[in-house]
């Protein structure tokens, strides 16, 4: 077997071994699961509440009647995208930052660069253990994702669903394997693991939870309940033609969410799933099209941070046990 | 007492002298520093549409920011504790329990005759004299930044609800340290011990909250604590996990400190969960540490 390939091979025997990885693996489709069941039971609330309200109403009202609530199933995975993209991305830092972290610890690392092997082919090797481990990961979340809509959800699933599904984890897959890798280049470089963590966390909380969460802060539609203009009665339209004379502010906001990859992230999800309504039932093609730039972003950061990975293995004391 | 004062003394200088958590610190000091600014760049923008809004002559209804109360430029601020504030005391904490078992002190330690008890709380009281001096430094910038942007110094009433607000968030962080700490005693590497306590947080700032609220994850970033819309559970089983939901718990707290959101009113059960939580924290991890001092880490 191709030396890549041994390596490879050890990376996911020493995840799918770890109890850790799986522990990670098992609270996120634990997460899908609750996701589903509380969407779920969120909504047949609102159902019962809706038979209720047109029950108390008398025949000839009923036509003018408010419309019946619509359940579009892919939306009820809303909050487990939100989790592969919060603790998703946490728990991809941890499943790179051991990766590294166990050969150096074991001294496995030294052993390894004694033998005719590239750094870089090491690192390579890894990061297409990674790969496999994610897809993985994702595949068995896909299953169950569907499993529990139709199952807890009762939802019905149309071929397209899949397909917009399947779409989104790949970009789950692409996503995670971003935070693997600054994991897997983070602990390389640096001398101390705890030093790694810490810049990993730092680096996590600033791009997952802290720019986006300015960025929807800078949302005038987020500062009233009910949103800005809903409550000042605005119409959509003219919402627009507003907004048009705040441009630079929403520039600037938007320009902050952009350098977050989880916020290109949840877009492309939300928009594929029809979370988010304007993307809501159309056709695959026309989302891919109105996303173009989103995806491009997400597919480029991550093989950016690969090439570092690669790049990073040039230092001399890479991987080397240094304290 | 020698020892906690020898304990406490250590620490501090140990904690200061250690790089690591820089980082977090640092991000957590210029957070809540630019959260008021960032609030006020919104209301002001806000202001802008609404009054362009209004000469179009398209609504009658008031300006849902005026007289927006001057510590609602503080609302940023929560979220930055519950997600910053927490980490970097759990941070602290794991790191002033490790760094012995790190350099073997514990095993110089152990042949001494110490008063453990007395030494984690030296150690627990220095991580928190830390907290309560970063905390101090936030509010100081909070307040200058609330004078510059209103042109007005904050009332006799508003300083004492933001020193309030500071002395919640300082419970809150001390009792993250606290744990912290137990996990920097008994975890197996150093790696773990910072790991866990975080996989724990995150547990219980998105998951809890949303069995209980149906609030969506990213929705829990949110300043002010989510509003149940009904998740098809039992009341009692609510009622049994609520006391979980420490980050929301603090939220409400938070929320009726500062008057940010009049509409939501703090619950006896809020305010007796989080105290709870806050005594349980320190309390459990005074007792698991000296019970546990001395365990190795994995080679």
């Amino acid at each position: 077997m191709h030396k890549l390939l041994i390596i490879t091979k050890k990376e996911v025997q020493d995840a799918v071994r770890s109890k850790q990885a799986i522990a990670l693996v098992a609270f996120l489709s634990l997460s899908i699961l609750i996701s589903v069941w509380v969407a779920s039971a969120s909504f047949s609330i609102k159902m019962n509440e809706y038979n209720l309200y047109l029950a108390a109403l008398t025949p000839d009202m009923q036509a003018q009647a408010l419309a019946r609530p619509q359940l579009f199933p892919l939306t009820l995975i809303r909050s487990g995208i939100e989790y592969i993209e919060i603790l998703g991305a946490l728990f991809a830092f941890i499943i790179g930052f051991t990766s590294v972290s166990r050969e150096r610890s074991r001294g496995t690392s030294l052993l390894l660069l004694s033998r005719p092997i590239r750094k870089s082919e090491i690192l390579l090797a890894k990061s297409l253990g990674l790969f496999l481990i994610w897809t993985a990961v994702l595949a068995t979340i896909y299953l169950t994702s569907i499993a529990s809509i139709i199952g807890i959800g009762h939802g019905r699933l149309q071929m397209i669903d899949y397909v917009r599904l399947g779409i989104v984890f790949i970009f789950a897959d692409i996503y995670l394997l971003f935070w693997s890798f600054f994991a897997v280049a983070v602990t390389a470089r640096l001398k101390q693991f705890t030093s790694a963590i810490l810049i990993g966390i730092t680096a996590w909380l600033m791009v997952v939870l802290v720019i986006p969460q300015i960025g929807d802060t800078m949302d005038p539609d987020n500062q009233v309940p009910g949103g800005l203009f809903g409550s000042l009665g605005i119409i959509k339209s003219t919402e627009t033609s507003i907004l048009a004379h705040f441009h630079s502010f929403d520039v600037i906001r938007n320009g902050l969410e952009v350098t977050s990859i989880t916020k290109l992230f949840e877009r492309v999800a939300f928009a594929f799933l029809g979370i988010k309504d304007k993307y809501n039932q159309l056709p695959i093609s026309s989302v891919a099209k109105a996303l173009e730039s989103s995806l491009i972003a997400v597919i480029l950061l991550t093989v950016l941070i690969g090439i570092s990975t690669v790049l990073i293995s040039q230092n001399e004391e890479t991987l080397r046990r240094r304290s | 007492m020698k020892v906690f004062k020898a304990a406490f003394k250590h620490e501090l200088l140990s904690s200061l002298r250690s790089r690591s958590p820089q980082l977090v610190v640092t991000l957590f000091l210029v957070l809540i520093s630019i959260s008021s600014i960032i609030g006020w760049l919104t209301v002001r923008n806000v202001t802008k549409i609404y009054n362009d809004i209004v000469s179009q002559n398209l609504t009658t209804a008031p300006n849902p920011f005026k007289n927006v109360p001057s510590l609602y430029y503080m609302r940023d601020s929560v979220i930055y504790v519950v997600l910053i504030g927490s980490l970097m005391a759990i941070i602290l904490g794991a790191q002033a329990s490790i760094r012995d078992r790190k350099s073997n002190t514990n095993e110089l330690i152990k042949t001494r005759n110490v008063n453990l008890v007395h030494r984690t709380l030296g150690q627990l009281s220095a991580v928190g004299s830390i907290i309560i001096l970063l905390e101090m430094v936030a509010l100081l910038t909070s307040f200058i930044s609330i004078w510059i942007i209103q042109k007005t110094l904050l009332n006799n009433g508003e300083i004492f609800a933001l020193l309030g607000y500071g002395a919640v968030s300082v419970i809150l962080m001390i009792a993250l340290a606290a744990i912290g700490y137990i996990f920097g005693t008994i975890s197996k590497s150093e790696e773990s011990s910072l790991l866990y306590p975080i996989v724990g947080w995150a547990v219980v700032t998105f998951t809890i909250p949303q069995i209980i609220t149906s609030t969506h994850p990213v929705a829990l970033l949110n300043p002010t604590p989510a509003v149940s819309t009904g998740t098809g559970l039992a009341q009692s089983v609510i009622n049994g996990i609520s006391p979980l939901a420490v980050m929301e718990n603090f939220k409400a707290i938070a929320n009726a400190i500062l008057g940010i959101d009049k509409s939501l009113k703090l619950s006896m059960v809020d305010l007796l969960s989080f105290s709870f939580f806050a005594v349980i924290g320190v309390v459990a991890s005074v007792v698991i540490s000296s019970k546990t001092f001395g365990r190795k880490l994995d080679a």
